[in-house]
Formats: C-alpha cells, structure tokens, sequence
C-alpha cells in the first residue's frame, strides 16, 4: 500500500501546479527568514487563508515550502549582516560572518546552502525510514493511551520551552483553558459569556496569528529604535558562489554533516526543543570533534556553519513524525501545518498512515522538492534576497498588520476574528515581555480538545481511572510526563543552585 | 472537575510566578517603557480604529487609511524614495488583496 502510495504521491506532487506552489512556498520562506525580525511561523500562519481554495495536499506543499524555504533563509542575514535572519540562524553568525568579514561571503553563503539542502535530505530520509514504523505501532493506541501520550508532550513541552518551568507550564495551562471555551464534549456551552460569537469557541488560527505574528510585529515595532541595518540603498554587494570550493569544503565536512543531521533530526522529534536547541549542540559536537584547527571555530571555519545549518534544516524531517504519526507538532510550525489538514477534514495522528497513504508520501516527496527549490532559488537570486535583508521595517510592519486582519477575517468572513488576533496580539506581546514562552500555549490550545475528548472516552469505555496505569503503553507515557517534570525541577533547582554559590563565596 | 483542576493550577501558578521573590517581575520602568517605546501601545491603537472601521467604511479605505498612519508613525527619516514606496504600497496593496481574495479565493472582504 505505502508503494501505491508513493507512486499516487508523486503524481500529485509532480504536478505543474504543486510543483509551483512549492517553489512559491520556498520563495515566500526564504525572504519572511532573510528578513531579522520576521519570521516564517509569521509566513506559514499569513499564508494559512491562502490553502483554503487548495486541495489538501497542494495546501501542505505550500506550507512545506515556506517552512523549508524560511529555516534556511535565516542565514543570508547572519552572514552579510551578522543579524540573525531567525533565531535558528544565531549560531550561523559564529563562523558565517567572520568568514564574510575576511573577505569570502559567497564561499560562507554557499556552504550556508549546500548545509540546509544536505541537512534537509538527510532528514526527510529519516521521516521516510522512521515514521512508518512509528505509525503502525500508534495503531495499538486507545484513548487512555492518547490521553497519556499529550499529558507527556504537555509537559515535555512545558519543561524545555524557556527556562522557568512554572512559566511553561502556566502557558499549557492558558493554552488548555482558551480550548475550552465554546460547546463541550457532552453539549453544554462553557465560558461564551453569553456572547454568540464565542459559542464556537475560538479558532486557533487567529489566536495564533496574534500571539505570533502580531506579538513579534510590535516586538519589531518596539526595537525599531534599535535598528541598525544598512539603508536599503546602499546595493548588494556582487555574489557569485565558488562551487567547487564550497564542494571541497562539503567533503571535508561529511562527518559533521551526517552527525549534526542527526542531531537535528533527533532535537526536531522532541516536541517544542526547536531548531536553536539543535544547533548549539551540533556546534559543540563539531568544535569538539574537529582535531587539526579547531581554535578556528568562530573565527570563520566552514565545520561551523555546516554544523548549524545541516541541524537546522534536519530538524524539518524530525519535526513531522510526532505530528503525523502521533498528531503532537515538533514546534509552532507544524501546529500551523497541523490546522491546515485539520482545516481540510484529516485529522493527524494515528492511524494516518493507512487513511492517508498519499498525502504522508506527498509529505516528504515536497520536503525533497523544497530543499532542491531552496538551492535553485537561494544560488540563482542570491544578489536580490541579499538585498531584501534591508528593506526598512517600518515599511513592512503595517502591511503585514493587514495580511494578519484580511487573513484571519478570511476564515470565517467575521471581523470577530480579527478582534481576536489583535487582543492574542497584545497578550502574546505582554507574555514575551514576562518571559513567558508561547509555544506550550498553542500546544494547550492545539491539543487541548483532544485531550478531553480522548479522556472522555476513556472514562465512557471504562468509567475506572485505573485503567490509565494498568495498560503499559498509557503507564509508560504517565511515567515519563512524571519524570520530564521531575527533570525539569531537578534542572530548575541545579541551576539556582549554581547561581547562588557564587553569591555565598563573595559573602564569605 | 477537570475545569476546575484546570483554572485551580493555573490561578496557583499564575501567582506562585509572581509572588516568587527570584521571579518577580517589576512593572516600575512601564513609564519609562511607554515612553521610550510609546509606539507600541499607537500601533496598538491604530490596530484597533482600523478594525473598527473595517465594517464601516470598506476594507479598501480604511486599509489606505492604516498604512498611511503606520508609515507616518513608523518611518522616522523620510527620503523620496521611501515616500513614493509607501505610497505607493498604501495605494496598491489594498486593492490587490482585495481582488486576490475576492477572484483568486472567492472570500468577499468587508
């Protein structure tokens, strides 16, 4: 079946207007991450409205595309201009931009590529390899086994967020509550405060469009003072990339490549860890791995930009298997991604595999599609997305704020929605202020229905909560929710402790 | 119960940040925050005027009206071609959404 599957996928994919739909997708992605300060959450929940007029897996495609497109365009603006174009790119700066610097930014910018093209294969390899297996193995899953499995993701999320847990798991706990408003399980209206509006509860896509889009937008707005790019008329500088150079340095670098993919595809399973995680330790591992220079690190070695950026883009494949296969997005993104096939009737999860065939296969058949396009675009216009790191925010701040209105007004056609979006705006812009994380708050919000449907029916099969500890599986993931708290404390703890010993060895 | 475990936890850990002493947040510099940033809470504002006009008068004019005021409250050293662009853009930009969502995706915008 997975075979036909394949086949029927790459038909679909194949199609001249998929196929455009990614590389549009693609280019989308690489500007929204070029540019600091935008990111592609920001693209991937804008261009949200524009899948409803698309099938379901054109629709995916266009969201893989500026996801794909979007992790790999951060490092146009970290190596010219030493500005992380997303926060997936910090760790390309290290070596990126001395390497620009001292005169060689087309060799940085095409290692930058050929790492996020390699790392994106290597990952979507993986996907293909691993998620069938994990999807047949879910099929054993019941309600009590679901239940445990997004209490565990909850609070897996919860602890590796941020650095305060009890902030993370304030922001589950927000996430879980707002998925309550509206017509419970058993039919009674909850939390509409009699306003009809709220009847339906709220659709996640505004919310996530004000707590991601709106928030960073008056981020931007905030730090505008603070800007300190180049104006945009000062022209790009002239890039040409020296492909056999940047051949040798790939070779030279395989080690690094195959283990910081790995890492990357593995930090992209961990629900919430991000692509940032990633990187900081694919870089680590290869500053320690490397025997001859390895005092070069940050001063401009190619091992370092291969290490972020192959982990970056690796981090894509590995996202995708807990949310296909399990229905619990990897990161933000794929929350998006999630409410895009949610929108179009498939619910993600177990069992996908056998309803869907074609459409999992067409999952990673347009990773691979968007990493080639992610080459093809970044070496081809390389000169102009180079210029678009410095269009001034200020002209791109209040167009954006548009696209937000007119895209979440376009759900539902209510203006209530855009209400929506600006009142998640300026929660989401408090919660970053306080350092609250926001991505256990969409889990919650994603998650939370499931979560109370599957109890639900858990208790309606076997009215004994002890059924949750008596199945393995659903005993197995309880225990680990427990034990990813109690690390989390134990972390928590570790690092106070480490903060005040230094301050007791100055009182003494 | 599960609602009410729900809003308990959260009402606790709410506070619990809070209250926290290595955790507490200061709202002492908000003054100096909103005046330093005091764009943030107009953007804000303008945000708002521009929802509530979207159902009176169009989402053409009133998305005009919007990038006019964001790119007079924004754009802090203004040069030609910087005005013509965002003339341009407040200009364009309404009417093309508009025909891309009206004929591309058959929404009708207020």
């Amino acid at each position: 079946m997975m075979e036909l599957g394949l086949v029927a996928a790459a038909g679909e994919v194949a199609a001249p207007l998929t196929l455009l739909t990614i590389l549009i997708g693609v280019f989308v992605g690489i500007i929204a991450g070029a540019i600091p300060g935008f990111t592609f959450t920001m693209a991937l929940v804008l261009a949200f409205p524009f899948t409803f007029a698309m099938g379901p897996v054109q629709g995916l495609a266009l969201m893989i595309g500026i996801y794909i497109g979007g992790l790999s365009g951060g490092l146009i603006a970290g190596i010219l201009l030493g500005i992380p174009g997303t926060p997936s790119s910090v760790v390309t700066i290290y070596d990126g931009y001395p390497m620009a610097k001292a005169g060689e930014p087309a060799r940085a910018l095409g290692i930058g590529i050929a790492s996020s093209v390699i790392g994106t294969l290597i990952g979507a390899a993986v996907l293909f390899l691993v998620g069938p297996i994990i999807g047949r193995f879910t099929l054993n899953f019941g309600p009590w086994e679901i239940f445990s499995l997004v209490l565990f993701a909850l609070t897996l999320v919860a602890g590796l967020s941020g650095k305060h847990l009890v902030k993370g798991l304030i922001a589950a706990c927000l996430g879980l509550l707002i998925s309550t408003i509206g017509v419970a399980p058993a039919g009674q209206m909850r939390f509409n405060f009699d306003n009809p509006q709220l009847s339906g509860g709220l659709s996640a896509i505004p919310v996530l469009i004000g707590l991601f889009a709106v928030s960073q937008l008056l981020v931007n707005v905030e730090e505008s003072r603070l800007d300190t790019r180049p104006s945009g008329g000062t022209g790009a500088p002239k890039i040409r990339v020296p492909y056999r150079q940047v051949m040798r340095d790939m070779w030279h670098e395989k080690r690094n490549v195959l283990r910081s993919s790995m890492v990357g595809t593995f930090i992209g399973t961990l629900p919430a860890a991000g692509a940032e995680s990633a990187d900081f330790i694919s870089y680590d591992r290869a500053k320690k791995a490397e025997k001859r220079d390895p005092e070069n690190y940050g001063k401009g070695h190619p091992g370092g930009i291969v290490a972020s950026e192959t982990s970056n883009n690796a981090v894509a494949g590995g996202a995708f298997i807990p949310t296909i296969t399990l229905g619990i997005p990897g990161d933000v993104a794929q929350a998006v991604m999630m409410g895009a096939l949610i929108l179009h009737g498939i619910a993600p999860g177990p069992g996908l595999f056998e309803r869907q065939p074609v459409l999992v296969n067409s999952i990673y058949l347009s990773i691979v599609v968007a990493a080639l396009c992610v080459l093809v675009v970044q070496t081809l216009l390389l000169p102009f997305l180079a210029r678009v790191t410095l269009v001034p925010k200020a002209i791109l701040v209040p167009c954006i704020l548009v696209l937000t209105a007119v895209g979440s007004f376009a759900m539902n056609n209510r203006i209530f929605d855009i209400w929506v979006v600006v009142a998640f705006g300026i929660i989401g812009f408090l919660l970053v202020k306080l350092s609250v994380p926001l991505g256990p708050m969409i889990l919650g919000l994603i998650l939370g229905a499931t979560l109370e449907e599957e109890l639900l029916r858990a208790l309606q099969l076997s009215d004994t909560l002890s059924t949750f500890v008596t199945r393995p599986i659903s005993l197995t993931f309880l225990i680990l929710a427990v034990g990813s708290i109690g690390f989390s404390l134990y972390k928590a703890h570790r690092a106070r402790k480490t903060a005040s010993a230094p301050r007791e060895s100055v009182a003494v | 119960m599960i609602l009410g475990l729900i809003f308990g936890l959260t009402a606790i850990l709410l506070v619990r940040s809070f209250v926290a002493a290595d955790q507490a947040v200061s709202f002492k510099g908000l003054d100096t925050f909103l005046k330093v940033h005091w764009r943030v809470p107009a953007m804000v504002a303008m945000l708002s005027v521009y929802v509530a006009l979207l159902g009176l008068a169009g989402f053409v004019l009133s998305s005009m009206i919007f990038l006019l005021g964001g790119f007079a409250l924004l754009i802090r050293e203004y040069s030609k071609p910087v005005l013509i662009a965002s003339l341009a853009l407040a200009t364009l930009l309404p009417f093309t959404l508009n025909w891309v969502f009206e004929n591309v995706l058959r929404t009708v915008l207020p």
